[in-house]
């Protein structure tokens, strides 16, 4: 977007009553590639371009998106914002443009490349498989530049790209059908998989998809659980992460709201939100309103230490932001979300975990979740269980829900391993889809409800 | 298309793709306005905006299918790159869009409503609410209008449109007490606000959330097995979440927890499950599928016997049948997948249709679920499994009395189906997120729940 029609929308916002205006203008091109086996299922190329206008007076949001980027058109579309009494003396000056550069130039590859890398992976799951039905294959690249120019100050250009592979294994014998999958991802091109083993994540999905054949029912009621490490951090990002979220903790809607500097969770337990993070799938330079990504630290053993704030959320609650606004696209005004979160590693050793238990659940992989943030109450869903019984692992059980309120499972975390991974996937709200890394060590939750099918 | 300039741009663009040695060009466009008003708990007013529009183009270059998507047709050189780009193979004939000459759509009124006049209407719904003793706050007063055109242009420049819109008003409250919070999310749709009766949904919401935290308390229910209801809400969000097993492509690929073949029992023998493409009021009205096939009013399940799979064009192909005109795009970026229209479900037994109160009265004993969540991920449409986070009240000597909650429901959907012995007379309809699923509350026999 060009400055003088930027300078030309801020001033007008700010002329007639608002207080911050911002632009949030995007390009990104997209590819998404899906076998079927060796069979093309899915093939998505495309780019868009489009602008998102927020205005915002008091805690008042107004926001308008397009695709179109003509000035009479736009300042034609102000016009339906109901405004406040014009302040001529709003000063404002456009500020200095920051662009953040890749400091080694991404990676970018033809299409025979991407979907070559996919026939890897599929030829890999079936030397690997006796059970394997067929392998979906999954590759998908996005390479986003955003310009973002507001009112406080900013005038920041930003390039981003991330890409990842989901392989899913689907494992057939007789009637049943088992699923696992991997899903690699990073901000980073395509040189990405030169540093990892494409393969081996397809040879892992058909493994853990075979060993979940022939898994009896899960049992139901309260036991303990213990979580493996890596995605299982998903648990924790629905349990609490929701809740801290700003659009959740203002007006003491959340169920921790209020609770700044109070002990709401084992002392294990200290849960991080790091968009800093090199190359990480969840992490940003700056955040869908131009902030900077930060470290916050949510809970300090135990402690309410902070929650995730974007501009207007910051408003509500009397905060500074904390680079967490995140959107989909230019098509979602941005909210407080997630960017990379997880447990911080403790000193307990996974093996002892499982040995400490008479009769629970050792849940391998996480297939999604929710959260209801004002009752607290979460629920994710199992993607690969197993049955432990006399402190020992022995036999799958079908997938099973779990659930609980975070305030009450955060106490109950009883163990926290010393086996740290941290996993991708997307996080479905408010502002659309986003990319989102989810880890943690293993973990035992000494009782939570398992919803089962085992009567 | 917004403007005629749009029009004249893909005349250009297909000139020039054309000279550039593409042929067989097609087009998908969708046009996208929104206006959303809504109040937060404070009772400030938020507002957004849109106008927006995606174009899906399809063509041939030497042999090779290119097809991409774009919200930027100005320059044909970018165009070109791209589609050279992400040309592949065919790998089976290409399903050529032909439109029959002049199948130009009817424009369907849409009454767009400004800020000023519906906010008074939404502040009116707060207050309403907040009257109620133990509501704690509105968490959503919101007032969404939605309107798209959907023009498909085959590679003889034959035009087809069909337009698609609606209004929707979401009400969410939190009422509770020192010991809990209970929330309830409900919404309505129509075609302007002054006809909708905001008023009663209010009520309703308010009355099913202060009934959840109000006589009886919550109570920890145990584990075992309840003969249960499940409200029209919980049963419009599971046939949402297992539709996909009822999809040409999903059933060809072993993908579908639905085993019953054509003609083949189901569901119970009163039950039905239709789609109605152009439903007064609904949430969608669809002359024609994102292919340009003619969407119609048909059965999926009719006296318990399934009567018919849901094509799009590339899947009736596979099976050597036709497409049933429900080939839709999931997203503006997606290629077309099988979707819906809005789907209804009931009974054809008038002696099997009864007030919730009569439902729960020959019940007796046992639990209504008014709510579940999660459905997204702990429903599998591959083999028919459920377990979910659930809700709602206890039944004792066939009245409501308690409410629970934070336990588990589980089973299978398809035989579900099948222990259907009763449905409400009152319907509930799903949220604009998902498939338009209108449902009544459903008696279904044992429930296995996982509580205490």
């Amino acid at each position: 977007m060009k400055d003088s029609l930027a300078e030309k929308i801020l001033d007008y916002a700010l002329s007639h009553g608002g207080d911050y205006a911002e632009i949030f203008a995007e390009d990104t091109d997209r590819t998404e590639i899906v076998l079927m086996n060796e069979k093309l299922n899915t093939l998505s190329v495309g780019k868009e371009r489009g602008i998102g206008i927020r205005i915002l007076t008091g805690t008042s949001c107004w926001y308008y998106y397009t695709d179109r980027s003509d000035e009479s058109f736009l300042l034609q579309a102000l016009k339906d914002w109901k405004s406040g009494k014009g302040n001529q003396n709003a000063t404002w000056n456009m500020p200095v443009e920051t662009v953040y550069q890749q400091e080694k130039k991404w990676q970018k590859a033809e299409l025979a490349e991407k979907k070559a890398l996919l026939e890897r992976c599929v030829r890999a799951a079936q030397e690997e498989g006796t059970y394997l039905a067929k392998l979906r294959a999954s590759y998908v690249d996005m390479d986003q530049r955003v310009h973002i120019i507001h009112t406080d100050g900013g005038n920041i250009r930003d390039h981003r790209m991330k890409t990842r592979l989901t392989l899913t294994a689907f494992a057939k014998d007789g009637n049943e059908q088992r699923s696992s999958f991997t899903g690699p991802g990073a901000m980073q091109g395509f040189e990405f998989y030169h540093h990892i083993k494409p393969e081996a994540y397809a040879r892992k999905a058909v493994r853990n998809a075979e060993a979940l054949l022939h898994a009896r029912p899960c049992p139901t009621g309260k036991m303990p659980v213990i979580i493996a490490n890596g995605f299982g951090g998903l648990f924790f990002h629905e349990a609490c992460g929701h809740s801290l979220e700003a659009d959740s903790m203002a007006y003491g809607q959340s169920e921790f709201s209020g609770k700044t500097g109070q002990k709401v969770a084992s002392e294990k337990v200290t849960l991080v939100d790091d968009g800093t993070i090199p190359n990480g799938w969840g992490s940003l330079r700056v955040d869908d309103e131009g902030v900077p990504t930060q470290k916050n630290i949510l809970i300090e053993n135990g402690v309410l230490s902070g929650c995730l704030a974007d501009r207007l959320g910051a408003r509500k609650l009397g905060i500074q932001p904390t680079g967490s606004a995140r959107r989909q696209s230019y098509r979602y005004a941005p909210v407080s979300r997630m960017t990379n979160t997880f447990i911080m590693p403790g000193q307990d050793k996974p093996e002892d975990m499982i040995a400490s238990v008479d009769r629970g659940i050792y849940v391998k992989n996480i297939n999604a979740g929710s959260v209801n943030p004002v009752t607290g109450e979460f629920n994710f869903h199992t993607k690969e269980a197993f049955l432990i019984e006399d402190g020992k692992v022995i036999c799958p059980v079908h997938s099973a829900t779990l659930i609980g309120t975070g305030g009450e499972i955060l106490r109950k975390v009883e163990m926290v391993g010393d086996d740290f991974a941290l996993d991708q996937g997307y996080c479905y709200a408010g502002s659309g889809a986003i990319y989102i890394g989810a880890g943690q060590p293993s973990v035992k939750i000494a009782e939570m409800t398992v919803g089962g099918d085992k009567a | 298309m917004r403007t005629e300039h749009e029009f004249e741009q893909i005349k250009k663009l297909t000139q020039e793709l054309t000279q550039q040695g593409f042929t067989d060009l097609s087009f998908y466009i969708k046009t996208i306005e929104k206006k959303t008003y809504s109040l937060d708990q404070k009772g400030i007013g938020s507002s957004q905006y849109a106008s927006d529009i995606m174009y899906s183009i399809e063509g041939t270059l030497q042999e090779k299918i290119c097809k991409i998507y774009t919200n930027q047709v100005e320059d044909a050189r970018e165009i070109a790159r791209l589609m050279e780009a992400a040309a592949v193979d065919q790998e089976q004939a290409k399903n050529r869009l032909e439109i029959p000459e002049r199948a130009e759509g009817q424009e369907q009124m849409f009454q767009w409503q400004r800020e000023e006049e519906v906010l008074p209407y939404l502040e009116e719904a707060q207050t309403l609410a907040q009257e109620e003793g133990n509501v704690q706050f509105v968490h959503q007063c919101t007032y969404e209008q939605h309107k798209e055109e959907i023009c498909l242009i085959d590679p003889e420049f034959h035009v087809m449109r069909d337009y698609d819109g609606y209004h929707c008003f979401r009400f969410g409250v939190t009422a509770g007490n020192l010991l809990q919070r209970e929330t309830v999310l409900r919404c309505m749709y129509g075609t302007c606000v002054q006809d909708m009766d905001l008023k009663g949904c209010v009520k309703k919401t308010v009355q099913e959330t202060a009934g959840t935290v109000g006589s009886g308390g919550t109570e920890p229910l145990r584990s075992g097995v309840y003969p249960a209801i499940l409200s029209g809400a919980v049963m419009a969000e599971l046939i949402d979440a297992f539709l996909p097993a009822f999809f040409g492509e999903n059933r060809r690929e072993g993908m579908s927890g639905l085993k019953a073949e054509v003609g083949e029992s189901a569901a119970s023998d009163h039950i039905w499950l239709r789609e109605v493409p152009d439903l007064h009021g609904a949430r969608r009205r669809r002359t024609i599928d994102d292919e340009g096939t003619p969407t119609s009013d048909k059965y999926l399940i009719r006296n318990g016997i399934l009567q018919e799979i849901l094509h799009n064009r590339k899947t009736a192909q596979q099976e050597n049948t036709e497409s049933t005109g429900n080939g839709f795009r999931f997203s503006l970026q997606s290629n077309v997948a099988t979707g819906v229209t809005n789907l209804l479900f009931g009974s054809s037994d008038e002696a099997k249709r009864k007030t919730l109160k009569e439902l729960e009265q020959e019940l007796q004993e046992g639990i209504l679920v008014t709510k579940v969540d999660g459905v997204f991920a702990g429903a599998d449409s591959v083999t028919g499994e459920f377990s979910l986070i659930a809700g709602g009240k206890r039944i004792c000597g066939g009245k409501e009395e308690g409410s629970f909650r934070e336990v588990t429901i589980s089973g299978n959907f398809f035989d579900l189906l099948k222990r259907i012995k009763k449905v409400s007379v009152d319907t509930q309809t799903t949220f604009p997120d998902i498939a338009s699923v209108t449902a009544p509350a459903v008696a279904v026999g044992d429930m296995i729940v996982s509580g205490k």
